[in-house]
């Protein structure tokens, strides 16, 4: 009972702090963050840090808001392996399609599998970097990325006003302890084991700024705290006719417009 | 007559609740950037990138409808629907956030299925004994031609069939062709749909030609693989069609061949 009235006066300090501030501009005074959620965030996401390879499959949902203002939700699976500090593995697949990343330290690869194209550039040393390049350069972000990184709390903390503990909920089966975060641009919380293994089960973004706040939600399982470690798992063998790509840098595209403008300011 | 064609055209016919389905999921690919970033934390903080322009809100006035089994075609001219808005004036919604790597799901090739909505494909050089049932009547460079508000440019013959062709440069339509994807390139926005470009024109969209190096989702019927270099390179119509992966998507940078 205890438990259960600190976690309605949590969630009532949350929504009361969340809904007072503006939804595009910074705040100005302290983050307001339950030390109770800040505690099971850090706890989880140092022993997420403390693991040197692990796997996880997810099964993920996310909303698209169609111009003519419906809102459809479309289903991916998710896999991610990673073995730190310089190894990633990526598999996403939907009907129809699939997309993979490996990054063997040296060099990234990316693969449409729909049409078995491919392509290969030089990667800096560290996970963490070889996501922001993507992010960056390519205009790839990686799904579940928070979870490869070196410091996921540093990470999942960046920007964040407000946080709560909402109590305690199963995700299928597995008894969780439900937290929430929320920043300038999305509220997102997580879903984490209570348990010896505190590793998350479950995650929300919820994309608050966008029309209709589109969501993103994983389940996560079939975590796998050895992972498959063998150099193999992230290296890329090209499949039998598959083609290797080029692969565009943002800035390529920038200068594309560029000149695109150059040529119309002279017809 | 032949049956596969008039097959064709009797699945073709819109009905009411056939077109606003199309016009729903054929909207989907105007927005084409709502999954920027999605399932990561980390990247609400980076700096949001460049923005993808939306597609035009299409007409969907309903077309006269042509005299079925003509052998002749007809010279009467439809209806003629409103023209459309300036589209560079239409608002922009969405984030504003550059392609996504799974993004091939708001565009034609959407994970959802939104390519399922597009109407049935038409290939370039087939020949069709009646015209659908919906067509517009246009007459350019003192030729006219028939088309069907979607892909499908007819050219008629002298024995009274009529061949598919490739819209010519310079004509106006008078909707966006169901399907059509909208690509900024500089300060225009373009649409893009098999082989063939438009931009808004006061009447309507005018075909042009594609400025090079616009990079398009889709390759185009019939564009040839030919090795350039050591490359695969695409060839069609005098334009070269490279692969690249933008976004980490498949995607075909367009140049002169």
């Amino acid at each position: 009972m205890k438990l259960i009235s600190l976690s309605a006066v949590a969630v009532l300090v949350f929504a009361a702090f969340v809904s007072a501030q503006p939804a595009t501009t910074r705040p100005t005074t302290q983050p307001s963050i339950d030390p109770v959620a800040d505690q099971i965030l850090r706890q989880s996401c140092e022993f997420l840090a403390q693991t040197k390879a692990f796997s996880v499959h997810a099964e993920a949902w996310k909303d698209e808001v169609l111009p003519s203002g419906h809102k459809i939700q479309v289903t991916r699976s998710e896999d991610l392996e990673v073995r730190r500090p310089d190894r990633l593995h990526v598999e996403e697949r939907a009907h129809h399609k699939g997309r993979s990343i490996w990054y063997d330290g040296k060099t990234v690869t990316l693969m449409d599998r729909e049409r078995t194209t491919y392509g290969v550039a030089d990667a800096p040393a560290t996970v963490d970097q070889v996501l922001d390049v993507l992010a960056q350069d390519y205009g790839v972000t990686v799904p579940l990325e928070d979870l490869a990184v070196a410091d996921p709390y540093a990470g999942a903390m960046r920007n964040v006003t407000a946080g709560g503990y909402f109590g305690d909920e199963p995700v299928l089966g597995v008894p969780c302890r439900h937290i929430g975060f929320s920043t300038d641009r999305i509220d997102w919380q997580l879903w984490i084991a209570d348990g010896e293994q505190p590793l998350p089960q479950k995650l929300v973004i919820t994309y608050k700024n966008e029309e209709q706040s589109p969501q993103y939600i994983a389940i996560l399982s079939k975590w796998s705290l050895t992972g498959r470690a063998s150099d193999l798992a992230f290296e890329f063998i090209p499949p039998r006719g598959s083609q290797r790509v080029a692969l565009t840098r943002q800035n390529e595209r920038d200068k594309e417009s560029a000149w695109a403008n150059h040529e119309s300011d002279h017809r | 007559m032949n049956p596969t064609t008039d097959k064709r055209f009797a699945l073709c016919r819109p009905s009411p609740l056939a077109l606003a389905f199309v016009g729903l999921i054929g909207l989907a690919t105007a927005n084409a950037t709502a999954d920027q970033g999605r399932g990561s934390i980390r990247s609400a903080a980076r700096p949001a990138a460049r923005s993808q322009p939306s597609r035009p809100e299409p007409a969907r006035a309903e077309p006269s409808r042509g005299e079925p089994a003509r052998a002749e075609p007809s010279r009467a001219q439809p209806e003629r629907p409103q023209p459309q808005r300036d589209v560079r004036q239409e608002p922009q919604r969405g984030p504003t956030a550059s392609r996504d790597w799974d993004h091939g799901d708001e565009d034609t090739r959407h994970f959802g299925g939104y390519d399922r909505a597009v109407p049935e494909h038409i290939e370039r050089g087939q020949r069709f004994r009646q015209l659908p049932d919906r067509h517009f009547d246009i007459s350019w460079n003192n030729q006219h031609y028939f088309w069907d508000y979607g892909d499908g440019f007819y050219l008629p013959q002298p024995d009274g069939e009529y061949i598919v062709v490739q819209p010519p440069v310079g004509v106006i339509v008078p909707e966006l062709p169901d399907g059509a994807t909208a690509i900024a390139y500089g300060p225009t926005t373009y649409y893009y749909l098999d082989g063939t470009f438009y931009v808004a024109a006061p009447n309507g969209f005018a075909v042009v030609s594609p400025p090079a190096g616009i990079v398009i989702p889709d390759l185009p019927d019939g564009a040839a693989q030919v090795i350039i270099n050591g490359s695969v390179v695409y060839q069609l119509n005098g334009l070269n069609f490279t692969p690249t992966l933008d976004g980490g998507v498949t995607a075909y940078t367009v140049t002169p061949s």
